[in-house]
């Protein structure tokens, strides 16, 4: 265990530059999410109002309030700072599911073959048929529009292009000697695909949950935008469908500016994470030792 | 025609510059076959690569130069070598499995080779064809198989087209790194037998490059062992295997199997070559070699020649080769010394 | 003291389908007949050589016989009792009786864990050893395998070992079970040369410690001749000459095995092999007659139409041709 933590930080250590940046990035809104509402200047859903007592709406960036204040009146940095958490817990527990969904069912399926594989695989399949917004769409009309709902939505949908490829990937990992020397020496299922399989798909597993977080957060930008967010906690989506629904997209561009480069950020941010976790789980450290 | 004089060829590991060719001379007279033999990490590969052009890029060439028909291949320019390869020079590498494209077919590929070089490639392509068609026949290949897809031909057939490709612009020089590695003894009979047939044809010469004297054997006139860097021995096939004058040349030529020695003990040189982390003073075999005095800790032998014409060796003791030749095939005198 | 049957294989036979296996016939795809109708047994003990080319199925029958592929036909035995019928906790117990060492040592180990963690592992799937006495044991086995300075290993990934030192920590791991069939595939043939002797000897030598039986899977013949009691010569799937090793090999009995001997590369003299013979087309084709009656110098009408089987020519030596 401590081994495999010391590793995972030697791999954070060998991000190339690309990578370190989309570290730092996600890190900031990181912090944002977390202390965002502790240091937000303004209540995210009150009215502002000046000296005269008159409601400042739709005033752009003044030193006051430094991203200028939406149709109501509520100050937009504040707004943003909120948002940050609901978006990125959000994103990162639809990541999560949508992660572990898709590892262990293309560990399954690429393990077992036969039956298994082809059960799943069919399930994937019929999953690819239904189209994520309109699935959505209904879901949350149906059910509630509570910020569980959207989690679980995302997750359920988007996990078959992970299991797509680990699957891949663990047909051809069985093959290796080194499987088949555990399995020859008496290793059981379960312990030859978490215990030999797994770590070697880490890499892999890794690389979705980055590229997990980007897919949610923007599935749920649309979703918000659309109007089937969670209206107890605003999103940055939801932030820019408001300034939509106002109809002030030309006057008012402060309203809906920062948190469209919020999102464009967290998303780029965990591509390059991405991008360099890709570098450092290529197998070109395979053969080492003394070449000719 | 290949003249290598004086090479070192060193590459960057962890800051430090180590020295994989370390003043590396041989030459290749035209339609002759020499076998370079040597164990992982002797430096073989990386000689084939200087040759090539194909050095990686922490790699680099500290001295020396490598004459082809008189024109050093290193001042070239990349446009330059490009135009030689393959026409002159052709390589043929370890594992073809992964030196074909897999989407493409056989003959395409090597019609691929043909199209860089010559301009007539499409008016004359009939011809290519049929010349790869009839080099493939020779190699034992059915029609079939050069319109088959790589992953569609079992290893044997897809080394013996990969080096039907090769012959194809008739080239005087052909390099191949390690063309027998997981192929079995028929196969590898064949795959050989191929090469000396094809390059005795087109007066091509050769250069073959294993760690495994047995398929050198078959096809090889002339032998060149190295070792961590360097030469160590060098000179016709039948007179360097049957009367070795280096002590590692001894040591190579008892490990190899025989069926005189069924059911006997395998005899070996026990210990490992040095890494070229750790650079040593003097002769780089003195560890592991039985016959080893002080001077050669101390002064590194070069490569001379010795009573027989056309045969050089690197050791301090060239002069009593008979009595090291007659120790050496005792296992009892490679016993470790603690 | 009578020497007991360790490993019998009965007429084994495997057959490889594309795609699903299913029970009508005709709707399967092509099929591969990798082996038919091999048998031979093997004594506490003893090693056996198991030759071949590539296609000729050994490297199936040695995952049958270690339990990674089941076969078509036929049975296994493992002291009389068939692996078939073997329940989920004898198959766990047998699992430490039989082990593996596979052909390619860069593979063999898994290259995410180190050597220590590598090694530890069987001891953990039987639950062999406290945590405390983990480390011991595995430097134990790995000195017995002759690699110098075990401690130092430890802690090394696989990618840091050359070839040489990682077969040793392959032969380690297979040890530290303390099995009693140790089934080696092709274990030098990715060895440089000069290696190859050296392993081979801690191979002997380590059998002869443990007294273990050996399963010695390769194409060279004479790689075998050093280390099998016993060979068993195939060639596309079946079984042509099994017989003690210096009878085979001093008076073979089979066109096939005269053949290969005389492929064995010579380093002096040198020059090509005198040897090269047709052989059946690859691919699905004709499944009757001798596999080798194509480049069979004394072939004759039966030998294309019915495949003999191994018949006695001397006490414990056969050979499957109709011509002896």
């Amino acid at each position: 265990m401590r081994a495999a933590l010391r590793r995972a930080l030697s791999a954070l250590a060998r991000l190339n530059r690309l990578g370190r940046i989309g570290l730092a990035i996600l890190a900031l809104f990181g912090l944002m999410a977390l202390a965002g509402p502790s240091i937000a200047p303004y209540d995210p859903r009150a009215t502002q109002v000046d000296a005269k007592g008159e409601m400042i709406t739709l005033s752009p960036p003044s030193w006051r309030h430094p991203l200028g204040t939406t149709w109501q009146g509520r100050d937009v940095l504040s707004q943003v700072l909120h948002g940050a958490r609901p978006t990125l817990a959000v994103g990162l527990s639809a990541a999560l599911i949508l992660a572990f969904l898709g590892v262990n069912v293309g560990l399954w399926s690429g393990y077992f073959g036969g039956w298994v594989d082809l059960v799943l695989m069919r399930a994937v399949d019929i999953l690819y048929g239904l189209p994520f917004l309109p699935l959505m769409v209904v879901v949350m009309s149906l059910l509630a529009r509570e910020q569980k709902y959207v989690i679980l939505g995302i997750g359920l949908v988007a996990w078959r292009d992970v299991a797509r490829v680990v699957r891949a990937r663990t047909l051809s990992l069985r093959e290796e000697a080194y499987i088949k020397a555990v399995r020859s020496m008496g290793a059981g299922h379960l312990r030859v695909i978490y215990l030999h399989l797994f770590p070697n798909l880490l890499p892999l597993a890794l690389l979705f949950l980055a590229f997990g977080l980007v897919w949610s957060i923007l599935g749920h930008a649309d979703l918000s935008f659309l109007g089937f967010g969670d209206p107890q906690h605003p999103t940055w989506g939801d932030m820019v469908s408001a300034a939509w629904a106002a109809g002030v997209m030309s006057e008012a561009y402060w309203w809906y500016l920062a948190p469209s480069v919020c999102i464009a950020s967290v998303s780029t941010g965990a591509f390059f994470l991405a991008r360099a976790l890709e570098e450092v789980a290529d197998p070109r450290l395979r053969r080492g030792g003394p070449g000719a | 025609m290949l003249e290598i004089r004086d090479l070192t060829v060193s590459f960057s590991l962890a800051g430090a510059r180590l020295k994989a060719v370390d003043e590396v001379s041989l030459t290749i007279g035209p339609g002759q076959r020499l076998g370079l033999a040597g164990e992982s990490g002797c430096g073989k590969s990386t000689l084939a690569s200087s040759i090539l052009g194909l050095l990686e890029e922490n790699a680099r060439v500290e001295g020396g130069r490598i004459l082809f028909q008189g024109r050093d291949l290193l001042a070239l320019s990349p446009k330059e070598r490009r135009e030689l390869l393959w026409e002159e020079i052709a390589f043929v590498p370890q594992a073809s499995l992964s030196s074909l494209n897999p989407v493409y077919r056989v003959a395409e590929q090597a019609l691929e080779a043909v199209r860089l070089h010559r301009l007539d490639a499409r008016k004359r392509k009939s011809e290519y064809l049929e010349r790869l068609g009839t080099l493939s026949a020779a190699a034992g290949l059915e029609g079939r198989c050069l319109r088959s897809f790589p992953h569609q031909l079992s290893g044997g057939m897809l080394q013996r087209a990969v080096i039907a490709m090769a012959f194809v612009l008739e080239p005087r020089l052909i390099v191949g790194d390690e063309p027998t590695t997981a192929l079995d003894v028929i196969t590898q009979g064949r795959v050989m037998r191929l090469f000396r047939s094809m390059a005795e044809g087109m007066g091509s010469g050769l250069l073959m490059i294993s760690h495994d004297l047995a398929s050198l054997a078959l096809v090889c006139d002339s032998l060149a062992i190295m070792y961590a860097g360097r030469i160590v021995e060098s000179g016709p096939w039948a007179r360097v295997t049957q009367e070795p004058w280096h002590p590692y040349t001894m040591g190579l030529l008892n490990s190899v199997p025989g069926l005189d020695r069924a059911g006997a003990a395998p005899r070996y040189i026990p210990g490992v070559p040095p890494r070229p982390t750790e650079p040593l003073a003097g002769c780089k075999f003195a560890p592991r070699c039985p016959f080893v005095l002080d001077p050669c800790r101390g002064e590194v032998p070069g490569l001379r020649p010795g009573p027989e014409p056309g045969r050089r060796a690197a050791c301090h003791r060239l002069d009593e080769a008979g009595q090291m030749r007659r120790r050496a095939a005792e296992q009892e005198t490679w016993r470790k010394k603690s | 003291m009578a020497k007991k049957v360790l490993i019998e294989a009965r007429g084994v036979s495997k057959t490889f389908r594309q795609g699903l296996d299913l029970p009508w016939p005709g709707l399967g795809r092509p099929a591969t007949r990798a082996l038919e109708e091999v048998s031979f047994s093997l004594m506490a003990g003893q090693s056996l050589g198991l030759v071949g080319q590539s296609g000729s199925g050994k490297t199936t029958l040695g995952m049958i016989i270690s339990g990674l592929l089941r076969p078509s036909r036929g049975q296994v035995l493992f002291r009389d009792k068939d692996l078939a019928a073997f329940s989920g906790r004898e198959l766990k117990k047998w699992r430490r009786r039989v082990q593996v060492i596979f052909q390619d040592p860069f593979s063999a180990l898994n290259p995410r864990l180190t050597i220590l963690r590598n090694l530890v592992e069987p001891l953990r799937i039987h639950r062999l050893s406290a945590r405390s006495e983990e480390r011991g044991r595995v430097v134990e086995a790995l000195a017995a395998a002759g690699l110098e300075h075990p401690a130092e290993v430890l802690e090394r990934l696989p990618r840091q070992l050359s070839g040489g030192q990682l077969q040793r920590a392959a032969l380690a791991r297979s040890l530290i079970l303390e099995p009693q069939l140790l089934i080696a595939d092709e274990p030098v043939s990715m060895l440089d040369a000069s290696l190859r002797a050296a392993f081979l000897s801690q191979l002997q030598r380590s059998r002869r410690e443990e007294n273990l039986s050996l399963l010695y899977i390769t194409h060279n013949l004479v790689e075998v001749a050093a280390i099998a009691d016993r060979i068993l010569v195939l060639y596309q799937g079946r079984s042509m000459e099994e017989g003690p090793t210096q009878g085979v090999l001093s008076q073979p009995r089979h066109p096939y095995t005269r053949e290969l001997l005389k492929a064995v590369p010579r380093i002096i003299p040198s020059g090509p092999p005198v040897v090269d013979f047709r052989e059946r087309a690859e691919g699905p084709g004709e499944v009757e007659g001798c596999p080798f009656w194509p480049g069979c110098p004394d072939m004759g009408p039966e030998c294309r139409l019915t495949a003999p089987s191994p018949r006695p020519v001397a006490p414990g030596h056969f050979a499957a041709c109709w011509k002896v």
